[in-house]
């Protein structure tokens, strides 16, 4: 007696496990988290290289297939992937020299439409609704910045909002966007916002110089990173300090108001980017100086050391289990790896994919 | 009124001392029909060496048994016409009408070449023909995408003096149709902002002393301007151009004294390479100088031996925003080569000392022998020690986001190869032949790279080429039918050896970026009365184009297919070429570079009339 109920422990653990789990499928919120699939990687290739990629790494086998939309679709992606964004069960590839979006099937990757018209050099997507989805753009020499809205149904460009000057990153809150615009190829201080309604610019929030990322924390503080000015000298010799920014990160509160600015310590480039933020809403980690950078919601200094000691092009939290990864890239000659590690910064896994990973898109 | 024996002064020098290498001669058919074009077109289209090329009118540069552009020299007439800033010449900056001779030839030769000729040697000269009387020459050439050529040469040759005066005009729009597949479902679309127009003057002066002496005098003025395409998966037409204009004058005097030559020679090079993005505001004129003297003994010793030494000073200089304050510097170059001759053997043994701006470059000897063991086959080897010093880019450019670097090392080589000829005379048919194995280890070899951003040169890998170069011809005549077919076959493994970069371990044993494995090539010929049909197909296997040697990146093997139908014949004084070209015939679609075509079918046609009027003795 006293053995056969030793031996029905796994069974009774797995009915409480079913149990469990069921309880979980009746939770009010029963949204999958993004990345539960997987992920895909955006190797960006080199400038005019045509050799720009998309990977896409499987969780639950663990395996990273590489080149999947050429090898699915046969024909190039084009020239300088910049994003992939996974919206509802569509991907979207936002391809800025070629000036394109690919939308492709997200499971099977096969293409469904190529988006030309209206576009010049598209940035990042976010999806609004079924029927409407946002794109920034830095217009075709990259001395302005956009917004297209973009119609799901037909795949159309409607609308172009105009931001400031390299409309890049874009999050949602409600019924509003913001936008950073990180200057393009050449600079801007300002984050637009964007009433979902009217599709309509309402408002902007000045911070430091060229905000290119943000996110929003736990309590719905918006923190904004950028990269800051690099000016030369005008025979390239020197730094030009009096005309050169250090990168900062802003923290704006809820009344759209800049409620702290930190100041990075070193001038440098290309200055603090992709800044990303954990599950619980409390951790922010940034590119900056060749490292990675942890820096807490509640800090009030930029810390002195990386969390992590390499340099990265790109770098993505994931939403599904708090690892952080790295895209390395070398000299855009050869195919680089991302690198994965846990939330304490250290190394999980190295894996080999295209040619410059600059971001990761979640599925 | 008698014909004057054709006196040819060709004073290509160290020509002659080419031993132990694989030459491919260039026959006048070849350079005929090329007549109405540029050497990177006769090179890509009549398959000598392999070319990297950004399609017709783009930079094309020679790439010889795996190596880099800059690996190459090219030289005209003695001198070295590769640019001091990025270490290249052009090969689409060459009008085939401004050259009387070309020769191509694989393998390390720089105790005579000096810096850079690590892979190969081309070399394009010019030849003094004495008492030819009056020639005028007036070419019009017309193709397919707006392209036009006009080409005009007037030349007096007297007993004593020669004066000769060429003109060119090549001009294209290049507009052609390609299937853009960057887009689903793909379409036809029309390359744009890929125009280049081209003219130039070559004026030679050349005036026989006396029996002794020979003075030459040559002026070459071209201007360049082509507008540079995107790739064909950007979506947006280009907006870049480039501009070259270049004036190379030199002057030369030849003596022949009881047992020996003096030669002297002067030159100068100035070159403008403007290239701008008038939609980025982006703008980047430089130029350099470069002042070549050469000073050269050759002695006969006996018979059978023959001793060049010579000097060479070639002062460069560069201005331009990126290179802050003008740099400069001064080679001194000596040389020297034994020549043995004797029955069955060619041997040369030569040697090249130089230094830059006071410092010592590598050591440069070289040993080559050509040895006809059999009337119908000759055995060749040669090893040589070769260099190539960093251009201005390299050590000094300075923008934003590109700095070079002071402090490379100079490129190092040791090449060697092995091979025959054979040429086989029989009743039936003729056939020659030549094969070589080569191998040739390139240590510190030059790439540029990014860190954080910003690019900069380094001395990056070792790599090792080697392989097989091989073309054989067979020749028949048959009834009034003289048909020659030519095969041409090459096998370059080009690995990576070492590198001096830890993170770059994983491309050691990987094959170099834009370099086939193999390449193939035939041409077939037939000649009737004074009909020529000549039909070539070259084929360029799959290429890398990442260290990493990534298969999905590989650009795709190609074959293009030409065919030129020709007629020369003579009408009264005149002699008139016909000539027409079907290019691409098999409307393949080929890539030359990812997202760079080369036009679809596409058509040429051109006359040029010669007039002689031979001199009154």
């Amino acid at each position: 007696m006293k053995t056969n109920l030793l031996r029905s422990i796994p069974k009774l653990f797995f009915v409480w496990l079913l149990l469990a789990a069921q309880a979980c499928g009746n939770d009010p919120d029963p949204v999958i988290p993004a990345g539960a699939d997987g992920f895909f990687v955006v190797n960006e290739g080199a400038f005019n290289g045509s050799n720009t990629s998309i990977s896409f790494y499987d969780r639950e086998t663990g395996v990273m297939t590489n080149d999947v939309f050429a090898s699915t679709n046969k024909r190039p992606l084009g020239d300088q992937a910049q994003s992939i964004t996974v919206f509802e069960d569509k991907a979207y590839i936002v391809v800025q020299h070629s000036a394109k979006i690919e939308i492709i099937d997200a499971d099977d990757y096969t293409s469904i439409k190529t988006i030309t018209e209206g576009i010049e050099s598209p940035r990042y997507f976010l999806g609004i609704s079924s029927t409407k989805g946002y794109l920034s753009d830095w217009g075709q020499f990259g001395d302005e910045g956009t917004v297209k809205v973009i119609d799901l149904t037909n795949f159309t460009v409607i609308k172009t909002i105009s931001t400031g000057q390299g409309a890049n990153r874009m999050i949602r809150k409600g019924d509003d966007v913001y936008v950073a615009n990180n200057g393009g190829f050449g600079n801007d201080n300002k984050i637009s916002i964007i009433d979902t309604n009217k599709d309509e610019v309402t408002s902007t929030i000045t911070v430091g110089d060229n905000p290119n990322s943000l996110q929003f924390d736990k309590d719905g503080n918006l923190w904004v990173a950028s990269a800051g000015k690099f000016v030369y000298n005008d025979d390239f010799t020197a730094i030009d300090h009096a005309k050169s920014t250090k990168s900062t990160l802003s923290k704006i509160g809820s009344d759209n108001k800049e409620a702290l600015r930190l100041t990075f310590p070193i001038l440098e480039y290309p200055g603090a980017a992709q800044l990303e933020i954990n599950k619980a809403g409390d951790r922010l980690f940034v590119n900056y100086n060749r490292g990675v950078y942890a820096i807490p919601t509640s800090a009030t200094t930029i810390p002195t050391t990386p969390l992590i000691d390499k340099a990265f092009y790109g770098l993505a939290v994931d939403p599904f289990n708090d690892n952080i990864i790295g895209g390395e890239v070398l000299d855009f000659a050869s195919p680089d790896k991302i690198y994965i590690y846990n939330s304490a910064g250290t190394l999980q896994k190295e894996i080999v994919v295209g040619i410059a990973p600059n971001g990761i898109g979640f599925k | 009124l008698i014909r004057l024996d054709e006196v040819v002064i060709t004073h290509t020098r160290l020509q002659n001392y080419a031993a132990g290498h694989y030459i491919l001669p260039v026959d006048t058919l070849t350079s005929r029909l090329a007549s109405m074009t540029n050497a990177a077109e006769l090179m890509r289209k009549f398959g000598y060496g392999h070319i990297r090329s950004y399609g017709v009118g783009g930079v094309t540069t020679p790439s010889f048994r795996g190596t880099g552009a800059s690996h190459t020299a090219v030289l005209w007439n003695g001198i070295n016409i590769i640019s001091p800033l990025n270490g290249q010449s052009d090969l689409s900056l060459l009008p085939v009408t401004f050259i009387d001779d070309i020769q191509l030839q694989s393998g390390g030769s720089a105790s005579l070449y000096g810096s850079g000729a690590i892979g190969g040697t081309l070399q394009f000269n010019n030849k003094a023909r004495f008492g030819q009387g009056l020639n005028v020459s007036l070419t019009e050439n017309i193709g397919s995408f707006k392209t036009f050529f006009h080409g005009l040469s007037a030349t007096w040759s007297g007993k004593k003096w020669i004066s000769s005066t060429r003109l060119f005009q090549n001009a294209a729009e290049n507009n052609f149709t390609f299937i853009n597949r960057n887009v689903a479902p793909a379409r036809e679309e029309t390359r744009k902002h890929n125009a280049f127009n081209q003219h130039g003057l070559l004026q030679q002066n050349y005036f026989q002393v006396n029996q002794k002496q020979l003075l030459s005098l040559r002026f070459w003025y071209q201007d360049n301007h082509v507008e540079i395409p995107e790739p064909t998966t950007v979506a947006r037409a280009g907006t870049s151009t480039q501009r070259d204009q270049f004036f190379r004058s030199m002057i030369g005097w030849n003596y022949d004294y009881n047992g020996g030559h003096l030669f002297v020679q002067s030159a100068h090079v100035h070159h403008l390479l403007d290239y701008r993005n008038p939609a980025t505001n982006y703008a980047s004129a430089n130029t350099f100088d470069s002042f070549i003297n050469t000073f050269e003994n050759t002695l006969s010793i006996g018979n059978a031996l023959e001793w060049t030494s010579g000097v060479n000073n070639t002062f460069e200089s560069a201005i331009g925003e990126e290179f802050g304050s003008s740099p400069d510097r001064n080679r001194v170059a000596l040389y020297t080569a034994f020549k043995h001759e004797s029955g069955k053997f060619k041997n040369v043994l030569s040697a090249r000392q130089e230094t830059v701006n006071g410092k010592l470059t590598p050591f440069a000897p070289s040993l080559g022998v050509d040895y006809k063991i059999l009337h119908w086959l000759s055995l060749f080897g040669s090893v040589s020690h070769n260099y190539r010093i960093p251009t201005f880019n390299d050590l000094y450019w300075n923008d934003a986001l590109s700095k070079g670097n002071p402090d490379l090392k100079m490129e190092t080589s040791w090449s060697e190869e092995m091979g025959m000829k054979l040429s086989v005379p029989t009743k039936l048919f003729n056939v020659t032949g030549q094969l070589a194995l080569f191998s040739n280890q390139v240590d510190n070899m030059i790439y540029w790279g990014q860190t954080a951003g910003i690019w900069s040169p380094d001395n990056v890998r070792k790599a090792w080429t080697r392989g097989i170069e091989s073309t054989g011809t067979l020749r028949k005549t048959i009834g009034k039918v003289a048909g020659q077919v030519t095969a041409r076959y090459s096998y370059t493994l080009a690995t990576t050896e070492a590198v001096y970069d830890p993170t770059k371990v994983n491309q050691i044993g990987n094959q170099l970026v834009f370099t086939p494995r193999h390449e193939s090539g035939t041409t077939l010929r037939l000649r009737w009365k004074s009909f020529d049909l000549s039909l070539t197909n070259n084929y360029t296997g799959s290429q890398y184009t990442d260290d990493g040697n990534t298969s999905y990146l590989a650009l795709k093997s190609y074959n293009v297919t030409n065919i030129w139908l020709s007629r020369e014949f003579a009408l009264n004084k005149l002699t008139i070429l016909f000539m027409t070209e079907l290019n691409n015939i098999f409307n393949n679609e080929v890539n030359t570079r990812p997202a760079y075509p080369l036009p679809l079918r596409n058509f040429k046609a051109g006359i040029t009339i010669r007039f002689n009027k031979p001199i009154k003795i």
